[in-house]
């Protein structure tokens, strides 16, 4: 069946917890967010890791938290400590998210078959990040390693489309 | 049948025979052959009939420029129509049949209509069957001048789609893309080179002609040979550029499955490659122009450089004791290559009374004959060809009186030579043309491009060499002597009726002459009225010709004719590569509810809504969709029913100026909501036009949570953005999409509060710590939720927001709690007969782009608030102001039991004289909880005109009903209280 | 397909934009007190040159941020690309009316 086709490579991630942290501030956030993630802030459309969490840098002054609830959820409490004079809005997106991860040529092959974003490795290094799209639904990617592995979150309800797209690929590269 | 195959020479592959069937008949020919050459090798000149006087026709070239020997390719679904043979690859137990004739090329039926030629010029179409309609001649004519035939069945193969990045994309593989190539790759750069058809080298596969010291193809397989070891470099061969857009976007088609036998075929047919370059290299080469002269379309007359190309390619003679017609130096290189292989040519027969002496001697030299300022006049011979008719000339197109007949068994021609300027044209450069070459080339380029080669203009090897390689930018030129232009031959002043411009559409000079009189000049008129160069080929032979001829006549230079714009694809394209992933399930998402499974498990009848896969009922038994909305809303009106929700919009908006900004977007006042609160609100866009509606709840001071209609969400989303970013940049929100976060199950009926306190909650549900149109957090079932208790229904109702991977749990929930209760999960259609009933707006049902909120109640609330909304100032334009606006109102049906139809016609009495329509049926259906049918209208100044009967007009059928309120049940609202 | 350069992600196709049609079109302030040709104008007509247009465009499937473009509408160049805020670049000629 279509919907639930699955390649070698790739895993659902159902444990994963997203959060989406934007923040509208008049003065430099910057200290204050590295603090408040526990790493350095991520440049523009990058990512950054640490054991259990990671921070991309998704537009202007919103980045999208990835990892494991407790981590995740110690940020979110976190920021209403660290941003309490600041305009922001931190909202755990878990449950309206679907993640998985994708390795190999054949992971490579489904991107390029239906983003337009150059995901070939001198143009996506590891700990890129990027919003784009895959087919006709949103995407986010964010490169793992060298293998190359991806990291792939959509919105859960487009669940079904997303297996559709990884079967209808299934022969492409 | 004798054959053409030669003893030696060619690519194919001559230890691997291929069976194949032609018009039904078993043929063989080999690997590496295409359907062309392995017909031409069979003897089988006569491939095709035209499309209008369904001439017999032949092959004419080699590649897609091939405007006769078109095929229907296979039956069944892997049928394909108009395929040039040329551009076929033999495969084993191919089956192919020409488009055009029934019951065969040799005994089409049609042909008749060449014997009544004269009566059917250009335009006779358009002139003759304009009365009294078209469409009463079109069936007929369709059938006799017609291409093949679309297949019947589904398409059994699938398609890839592909994106690729790259510095360059070098479009083109004969010698000059090769060596651009080679030079790109050796600097470091990406590139992606393709070639359209199965072989690299363009002109020169199969060629000994010399390549930088090395035969031809030696040359190419070791150039080949580097560039596949290239890291940087990818080589695609049967892969077609069919267009080139804007910013360096390329589409190339490649063929991945098409050359094997249907049984061995794997994955994707063909894969559309979406390509983005830095720069693009246009090695495209040029087409050779036919020479028009009368009877130049018969089976026999080939392109010289086809029959080079057969012969280099496929070790085929076009035939065994051929004449060469030329206006140019190249036919003589096909003449002399022709006869080292033994092929015995007979003559060469050049317009230009000047020619090369070495090429005159070396002529000679293999026993051909020459003859100088002299053309063909004629072919001879029924369905093929024994002689050709040369006749000298008297002017550049009319010939003196003398005439010789040759025997001979094929025509060669060459009229000279036309770059494929068509990408370089795409990419909107501009065109010259050349005075030596007498053909267009290419000029100003607009896009990163630059084009090598025969492309450009350039016919010579060294130019080529030098061009590709980035040493020399290419010019236009060649190395022989100058060709002599020869538009159109004719044994008068007159052009002939039997000259063939345009060999696929049936266009002859005489129709070029006839266009010219009229008065059709311009290149496009001209194209329009005679068709010319409108077919499956895009006039590829016939359009520089055409100009030509036009040029000729009008005696204007070419330059002032001008050429057509040349838009993609270059030659026709699979439907189904440009589809892609885009058929069956991934036409587009359908997205699926929390408890999708669980609604299937109840017998759920689904349908799609948006883009959601939706209950619309859950049918028992033999309930019919009528039955199983009475059953459901009953429910729900006496005891209780459950609905998923799920897709409402939801969006949370935050910050200082949050109430400021949905103030402004909302007709309603929104900043005097007390947090907890929920209120009902209508948006416009900036037109007045009702847009969405939805509840918006206040959260807290600075936050709300905005309600959208299902499958508004990311439109409402993305226009609160815009107003933030683009208008009211001061203000401080914060907006998030959270629709899919939440599911939603509606808890509705006198037994909704019943059924959560069962299922188990620590939020106070008596009405007055939770009265209607309020909103609290707390946990159900031991699950954090947001509850709001509004109503569509009209019965006292709640909706629970829980996260979405919970909301199936809290569906079983409520299905095991409410047994004894008879809970009953209820659809949309269900949902519809209930607002219907208390005659609740459902926008987009009973709104469309014309309806204002004040033609749906919403005026006085318009007239109250103070400030300015978005499309407030437009409810207010004088066409806003009418009196005899449509306003929404109920219907009663007077005639019974049927429910009125959605869309029947609101007419006035006929006593009244006019039944001019005053409006329509919006929404309707058979109320279970009346027992009567229930309407609502969209009618002309219809609020004052309560009471008033009216006609209902659908279909011819008129029936009496009454202007109404549209609330129908519980007017005094006292069911929201349970 | 144009390729644009998103101020944030960089370039991207132009399948993952939308666009918002012409740029540097104030919403009155008080619409209230426009004319219905005010209104109108401001509705509905639009410039529709032969030459450099100023629009603006949405990174709708990237940072879904808002930005103004200077597009050659001849040659589908793109001659700047600047803030939702930031006045026309200076240097590039309108064509006159």
């Amino acid at each position: 069946m279509a919907d639930v086709y699955s390649p070698a490579g790739w895993t659902a991630e159902p444990d994963l917890h997203v959060a989406k942290l934007q923040v509208r501030a008049a003065r430099p956030i910057s200290a204050r967010l590295s603090k408040t993630i526990g790493m350095t802030a991520p440049k523009p459309n990058r990512e950054v890791s640490r054991p259990g969490l990671s921070c991309a840098a998704i537009a202007p002054g919103e980045w999208l938290l990835v990892g494991g609830r407790a981590e995740v959820d110690d940020v979110l409490e976190r920021v209403r400590g660290n941003f309490a004079d600041d305009l922001f809005l931190a909202v755990d997106l878990t449950a309206g998210r679907y993640a998985s991860r994708f390795s190999g040529l054949a992971a490579l092959a489904f991107l390029s078959a239906y983003s337009p974003v150059d995901f070939s490795a001198n143009a996506f290094a590891v700990g890129s990040a990027a919003r784009t799209q895959l087919g006709d639904i949103g995407i986010f990617v964010t490169k793992l390693d060298d293998q190359p592995t991806f990291r792939l979150i959509i919105e859960q309800s487009m669940t079904p489309y997303f297996h559709n797209l990884l079967w209808h690929s299934r022969s492409a590269g | 049948m004798s054959s053409y195959r030669l003893a030696r020479g060619g690519l194919v592959d001559r230890k691997a025979p291929i069976e194949f069937t032609w018009q039904g008949r078993t043929h063989s020919g080999f690997r590496g052959d295409t359907l062309a050459s392995a017909l031409l090798a069979e003897g089988i000149g006569l491939v095709g009939r035209s499309f209008k006087y369904h001439r017999p026709r032949g092959i004419l070239a080699a590649g897609l420029d091939e405007p006769n020997a078109i095929v229907q390719l296979e039956s069944g679904g892997h049928s394909t129509p108009n395929l040039k043979a040329t551009y076929v690859d033999l495969y084993d137990d191919l089956k192919a049949a020409p488009v055009n004739a029934r019951p065969s090329v040799e005994h089409d039926r049609m042909a008749v209509n060449g014997l009544f030629k004269r009566f059917i010029p250009a335009a006779f179409y358009y002139k003759t069957f304009m009365w009294p309609n078209w469409h009463l001649f079109e069936p007929a004519i369709r059938k006799a001048a017609g291409l093949g035939e679309a297949p019947r069945e589904g398409d059994p193969d699938y398609y890839d789609q592909r994106y690729a990045h790259c510095d360059k994309l070098i479009v083109g593989g004969g010698i000059a893309g090769l060596k651009a190539a080679l030079t790109e790759g050796g600097n470091g750069h990406s590139v992606i080179l393709v070639t359209g058809g199965a072989l690299w080298g363009g002109r020169y596969a199969g060629s000994s002609q010399l390549v930088e010291n090395v035969p031809g193809q030696q040359w190419i397989d070791a150039v080949m040979g580097e560039l596949r070891a290239m890291p940087n470099v990818i080589v695609l061969a049967r892969t077609l550029v069919t267009g080139y857009y804007d910013h360096e976007m390329l589409a190339m088609c490649e063929r991945l499955t098409d050359h094997a036998a249907i049984a061995a075929r794997s994955g994707p047919r063909q894969r559309l490659w979406k390509v983005r370059a830095k720069e693009v290299v246009i090695a495209t080469g040029a087409i050779e122009r036919p020479l028009v002269f009368p009877g130049n379309d018969r089976p026999g007359v080939m392109l010289a450089g086809a029959a080079q190309t057969f012969l280099r390619r496929h070790g085929v003679a076009a035939g065994r004791a051929p004449v060469v017609a030329t206006n140019n130096d190249s036919a003589w290189h096909v003449a002399l290559e022709l006869a080292a292989a033994g092929v015995q040519v007979q003559a060469i027969a050049d317009a230009r009374e000047e020619v090369d002496a070495r090429l005159r001697l070396a002529a000679e030299q293999h026993g051909i004959a020459v003859k100088l300022n002299t053309v063909p006049i004629g072919v001879k011979g029924a369905k093929a060809m024994n002689a050709v008719v040369l006749a000298p000339l008297a002017s550049d197109r009319v010939v003196g009186k003398a005439r010789e007949t040759l025997s001979a068994d094929a025509l060669l021609i060459s009229g000279g030579w036309n770059p494929v300027v068509h990408l370089h044209s795409q990419a909107q450069g501009s065109l010259r043309l050349d005075d030596r070459l007498h053909t267009f080339v290419p000029d100003k380029r607009v896009q990163a491009n630059r084009s090598i080669g025969a492309a450009a203009g350039d016919f010579t090897l060294s130019g080529t060499l030098a061009s590709a390689s980035g040493k020399a930018e290419a010019v236009a030129g060649t190395d022989g002597a100058a060709m002599r232009p020869i538009w159109s031959i004719s044994e008068k002043d007159e052009p002939s009726s039997y000259a063939w411009v345009d060999f696929q559409n049936d266009v002859t000079a005489a129709d070029v002459a006839l266009a010219a009189r009229e008065n059709f000049i311009s290149v496009e008129h001209l194209k329009r009225y005679t068709t010319l160069g409108m077919a499956s080929d895009q006039g590829k032979t016939s359009n520089i010709n055409g100009i030509g001829v036009m040029s000729e006549l009008l005696d204007r230079p070419m330059s002032a004719i001008g050429t057509t714009k040349f838009r993609p694809p270059y030659d026709p394209t699979t439907i189904g590569v440009f589809a892609g992933h885009r058929v069956g399930e991934g036409l587009q998402p359908r997205r699926l509810l929390a408890a999708h499974e669980a609604h299937l498990a109840f017998g759920a009848h689904m349908e799609e809504y948006g883009s959601w896969m939706r209950p619309s009922t859950y049918r028992r038994g033999n309930e019919t969709e009528q039955d199983a909305v009475a059953r459901e809303v009953l429910a729900v009106r006496n005891s209780v029913g459950i609905f998923e929700a799920s897709p409402l919009g939801k969006i949370e908006v935050k910050g200082p100026d949050a109430a400021t900004l949905l103030d402004r977007v909302y007709v309603n006042t929104i900043r005097t909501l007390k947090p907890g609160k929920c209120r009902y609100g209508l948006m416009l866009n900036e037109h007045g036009i009702v847009f969405d509606d939805g509840i918006v709840t206040r959260l807290a001071e600075d936050h709300f949570l905005v309600g959208t209609t299902s499958g508004h969400a990311s439109v409402i989303a993305e226009s609160l953005q815009e107003l933030l970013q683009c208008e009211w940049v001061d203000l401080q929100v914060l907006t998030e999409d959270v629709t899919t976060n939440w599911g939603v199950v509606n808890i509705a009926g006198p037994r909704a509060r019943d059924l959560i306190a069962r299922i188990g909650t620590d939020i106070d549900l008596s009405p007055e710590a939770f009265p209607h149109m309020s909103h609290i957090e707390g946990r159900i079932a031991d699950i954090d939720c947001r509850v709001a208790r509004v109503s569509f229904s009209g019965e006292l109702s709640y909706e629970i927001a829980i996260p979405w991977n919970r909301a199936a749990h809290l569906w079983a929930l409520c299905l095991q709690h409410g047994e004894d209760m008879g809970v009953t999960p209820f659809g949309i259609e269900s949902l519809m007969a209930m607002r219907i009933e208390k005659g609740f707006l459902h926008v987009g049902s009973d709104t469309d782009g014309t309806t204002l909120p004040q033609d749906v109640g919403f005026g006085a609330i318009i007239e109250k608030k103070k400030s300015d909304f978005i499309g407030r100032r437009s409810t207010s334009r004088p066409d806003g102001r009418r009196v005899d606006r449509r306003q929404l109102v109920g219907l009663e049906a007077l005639d019974g039991k049927k429910p009125l139809s959605v869309g029947a016609h609101i007419v006035p009495d006929r006593s009244r004289g006019s039944e001019r329509s005053e409006g329509w049926v919006t929404s309707s259906v058979y109320s279970p909880s009346l027992d009567l049918p229930v309407a609502m209208a969209m009618v002309e100044g219809g609020a004052g005109r309560r009471g008033e009967t009216v006609n209902v007009w659908d279909l011819g059928e008129r029936r009496p009903a009454r202007i109404v309120d549209a609330c129908r049940y519980d007017v005094a609202g006292e069911r929201l209280n349970g | 397909m144009l390729q644009i350069k998103c101020p944030w992600c960089g370039d991207r196709a132009e399948s993952e934009f939308r666009c918002g049609g012409e740029g540097h079109i104030a919403r009155p302030v008080d619409p209230q007190v426009s004319s219905d040709e005010e209104w109108a104008d401001y509705l509905y007509f639009r410039e529709n040159p032969k030459g450099i247009h100023f629009e603006r465009w949405l990174h709708r499937f990237g940072c879904q941020r808002w930005f103004n473009v200077a597009r050659n509408t001849v040659s589908h160049e793109i001659l700047a690309i600047y803030g939702m805020t930031d006045p026309k670049p200076a240097g590039l000629v309108e064509v006159p009316k």
